[in-house]
């Protein structure tokens, strides 16, 4: 799978929480169900990335050169948790594909920049998304079972050239 | 017969396995980590353990140039600082009062990617049919500073087939380039 198609993906589970709000807010059956649908779809991807891909893969070691926090981004990010808000109960055609429009540019964004650091399902499900750099230079994100920490000896599961998961090590330490 | 000065620990469950490929690509080699599956990293992790033991049943010669050996019965070993240092001219007319010490030239490149497994660029599986690789590696050990290479000359696609990766390993020599 694409670099793409797996940041898509995180994009569809960071966004479960507005789909399961924008399904309260909607009266219209078909965009409630449409909503619960990729609220489900969300959770069940990020449960994947969380409980079975660590499981399938080898893991390997790496050394955290340096850790960047996504402090800056999460504004940016809560924003786009307003339009459930924004939007009326019973929203004609036209309101329809303008929410389906906003969103698109927001996950189009959201693939393509640091926000994919930002993922309130995974913080749900007990875990978190750092950027990460790696002492022999690679760079990318580590969806992570707790803080990490610079030389901190981490184990993960690759699930692309950019994101790695961390599986559950006893020996983690300081190198 | 003397007993080896190398010694490679057994690769166990807990250890972690990189599979690694060099690719030569102009003047350069370059080197993609590759995405397993655990079973398989299990599987290559058992042919690492059987490589030592092999390793073990045999009698451990210092490398020379010239030298003739039984590869039934013995191996080549060369300490590791001895690795990277350009060739010593074996055409000099300098009589040696003493005896040089032998040193085998490799490529650095190929020590930098086997020391930078896990943080390597991933390849896709669908690119290994494609290229072709001069090395294949399974790097193993949870320090990333101190972990024990097993370099073959293969195309790792082979390793994936079905009842092979047991047979390629059990005939080549592994040849570890960490830490003796």
């Amino acid at each position: 799978m694409t670099e793409i198609a797996q940041r898509a993906r995180l994009f569809v589970g960071s966004y479960a929480g507005l789909f399961a709000i924008l399904a309260i807010r909607f009266d219209a059956t078909w965009l409630r169900w449409a909503c619960i649908v990729l609220a489900v779809l969300g959770v069940a991807l990020m449960a994947w990335v969380v409980f079975v891909v660590p499981g399938q893969m080898g893991a390997e070691p790496i050394t955290a050169a340096s850790v960047e926090d996504a402090g800056s981004d999460v504004a940016g990010y809560l924003a786009t948790y307003l339009l459930p808000f924004l939007t009326v109960a019973e929203p004609g055609i036209r309101d329809v594909v303008a929410y389906a429009l906003f969103l698109g540019i927001s996950g189009l964004i959201y693939v393509r920049s640091e926000m994919t650091q930002i993922n309130p399902t995974l913080y749900v499900l007990g875990r978190q998304v750092v950027k990460l750099t790696t002492d022999q230079g690679w760079t990318g994100y580590v969806v992570a079972r707790g803080a990490i920490h610079v030389d901190d000896v981490v184990r993960s599961v690759p699930m692309n050239e950019q994101v790695r998961v961390q599986v559950r090590d006893d020996r983690t330490q300081h190198a | 017969m003397p007993k080896s000065k190398i010694t490679v620990e057994k690769p166990t469950n807990a250890d972690d396995l990189t599979l690694v490929v060099g690719q030569v690509s102009g003047k350069k080699l370059k080197g993609f980590r590759l995405s397993i599956h655990g079973e398989v990293a299990s599987a290559l992790r058992d042919a690492c353990v059987a490589t030592v033991d092999q390793l073990n049943g045999r009698t451990e010669l210092a490398y020379k140039w010239d030298i003739s050996y039984d590869p039934n019965l013995q191996f080549l070993g060369i300490a590791d600082a001895l690795l990277t240092i350009p060739s010593v001219d074996q055409g000099a007319s300098t009589p040696h009062t003493t005896q040089p010490q032998q040193v085998v030239e490799t490529d650095p490149q190929a020590r930098l990617i086997l020391d930078s497994a896990s943080s390597l660029p991933l390849l896709p599986a669908s690119e290994l049919k494609k290229r072709t690789f001069l090395f294949y590696a399974a790097v193993v050990g949870n320090d990333p500073n101190n972990r024990t290479s097993f370099v073959s000359r293969w195309n790792p696609y082979s390793t994936t087939l079905c009842g092979r990766i047991l047979t390629l390993y059990g005939r080549v020599s592994a040849m570890s380039l960490n830490r003796f």
